[in-house]
């Protein structure tokens, strides 16, 4: 059910979304109104609406998340990277493509946590993180995700 | 809130910090009159008896008053300092009070600290006007309300300042906390080097219902006592929340993420302490988003009131 935009926004507004329940009652025509809510100046509220858009039943909603990955606002990258785990295989590579190189520890913790089916020149880099991390955390995950993934 | 002990002083017990700034001071049965040299700044002194401990409870400030008229508008309060022995516990400045007529003023003292050596009140003056007339403030009586609130203990860690400054969070929380009767009590501040714990996994940001990461962040509680809270202040969570109340058992506390209002604070150690949230701007609990408050400082329900005096992690007076 298409859903105003000063609706979308007090949903996103709460503290904690509920995400799960706000996705559920979204439809293809609410992906305009993620859109601009992403934009949003309120960087809180333009994270919260990345990662709605992550869980929006439209495949083109999935678009909202690849393009934050390339925000200069590092929360916008942040929520990218977390929102990266509902993606498909294929747009999760394209993300971890554009966040895998950040110099942000906690970016490329979650970007490296997300993946499934890792392209080969994200192993790459997987493998280069795995002994060249300065964070204990990205270097075992990277390592654990060499071993579990195809 | 019923005020446990007040204490007042008269006017004319009042001592002048630069007596040589003022041409004249004049005590009489009514109040003390003062006129000030032209041009002049001065601090006035008021030390008031102080009762600490009323039957077996050591008191907690609750805020000064003061009773005084000005000769003109070239004569006023511009700073209201309030003192416990040596230590400043409240701090008003840019005042510029210059009533006509004897006005009773309230000074606020937040966080409702302890009483432990004696309440001073150290008033700000200026005098600018060119005649004794104008340059003249009459004090007749100065005072300290004391009570007894409920405390919550807070201790921050910090890995991420937020964008709105700590101090500011933690004042906002005491508007909304103190007059329901709970003072917010900081009682230690740490910075943690956690970069791996910086954008937190909170899961679904479920009461009861914890991740691997935030057992990990909730471990760090150094100098916090079992009923005291421990806000983590980090970077992001992961799903983007303002914050997460979701704590494991037995470490309560609650994380908030750098982009926080200055009402988030309140509202998560709310819900630590037992609130869910509610359909109304005007109040803390808004499950809108507290950026949505339309009333600030917003308000807590008597049935919220009442689930918070529940809460060990309140502690009685
Ligand atoms: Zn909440």
């Amino acid at each position: 059910m298409a859903m105003t935009l000063e609706q979308l926004r007090i949903l996103l507004s709460n503290e904690e979304p509920d995400y799960i329940k706000i996705a559920a009652s979204l439809d293809a025509s609410d992906t305009a109104h993620i859109k601009q809510l992403a934009a949003d100046q309120d960087e809180m509220l333009a994270s919260k609406a990345v990662y709605l858009a992550s869980l929006a039943v439209d495949p083109t909603a999935s678009d909202i998340v690849i393009d934050a990955a390339d925000s200069d606002r590092k929360r916008i990258k942040i929520s990218a990277a977390s929102a990266n785990a509902n993606l498909s295989d294929s747009k999760k590579n394209r993300v971890a493509e554009k966040l895998i190189d950040c110099d942000d520890v906690s970016i490329q913790k979650l970007v490296v946590r997300s993946l499934s089916k890792p392209s080969a020149a994200i192993k790459t880099k997987l493998r280069k993180l795995s002994t060249d991390s300065s964070s204990q955390v990205v270097r075992n995950l990277c390592t654990d995700k060499l071993k579990t993934t195809p | 809130m019923a005020i446990t002990e007040a204490m007042w002083v008269h006017g004319h017990a009042m001592r002048v910090e630069y007596p040589d700034r003022l041409s004249s001071t004049w005590r009489a049965g009514f109040y003390v009159r003062t006129v000030g040299k032209p041009n002049s700044t001065n601090w006035f002194h008021f030390a008031v008896p102080t009762t600490v401990i009323v039957k077996n409870k050591r008191q907690m400030v609750d805020s000064v008053m003061l009773r005084f008229r000005a000769g003109s508008n070239h004569a006023s309060v511009t700073n209201v300092h309030v003192y416990d022995g040596p230590t400043r516990i409240a701090t008003h400045d840019g005042l510029d009070i210059s009533p006509s007529g004897f006005e009773f003023h309230r000074f606020n003292v937040a966080g409702k600290p302890d009483v432990l050596w004696g309440i001073g009140i150290s008033i700000g003056v200026k005098f600018s006007g060119t005649t004794d007339a104008q340059n003249t403030l009459e004090f007749s009586s100065a005072g300290c309300d004391f009570n007894l609130f409920e405390t919550v203990r807070l201790h921050f860690k910090v890995l991420t300042a937020p964008d709105i400054a700590i101090d500011t969070m933690l004042d906002s929380m005491r508007q909304v906390y103190e007059p329901a009767g709970f003072r917010v009590v900081r009682a230690s501040d740490e910075n943690l080097n956690l970069p791996d714990l910086n954008v937190v996994d909170v899961g679904q940001c479920r009461r009861g219902q914890t991740t691997d990461e935030q057992d990990t962040l909730f471990a760090n509680r150094n100098n916090a006592g079992a009923n005291d809270v421990v806000v983590y202040f980090v970077d992001a969570t992961s799903p983007p929340y303002n914050g997460c109340a979701a704590h494991p058992t037995g470490q309560p506390g609650a994380v908030v993420a750098s982009g926080a209002t200055r009402w988030t604070l309140g509202h998560e150690v709310g819900h630590v302490l037992g609130l869910s949230h509610v359909n109304n701007n005007d109040q803390l609990m808004t499950g809108n988003g507290t950026s949505s408050i339309t009333n600030p400082p917003p308000d807590l329900a008597t049935s919220e009131i009442t689930t918070m005096r529940n809460s060990n992690l309140t502690i009685n007076p």
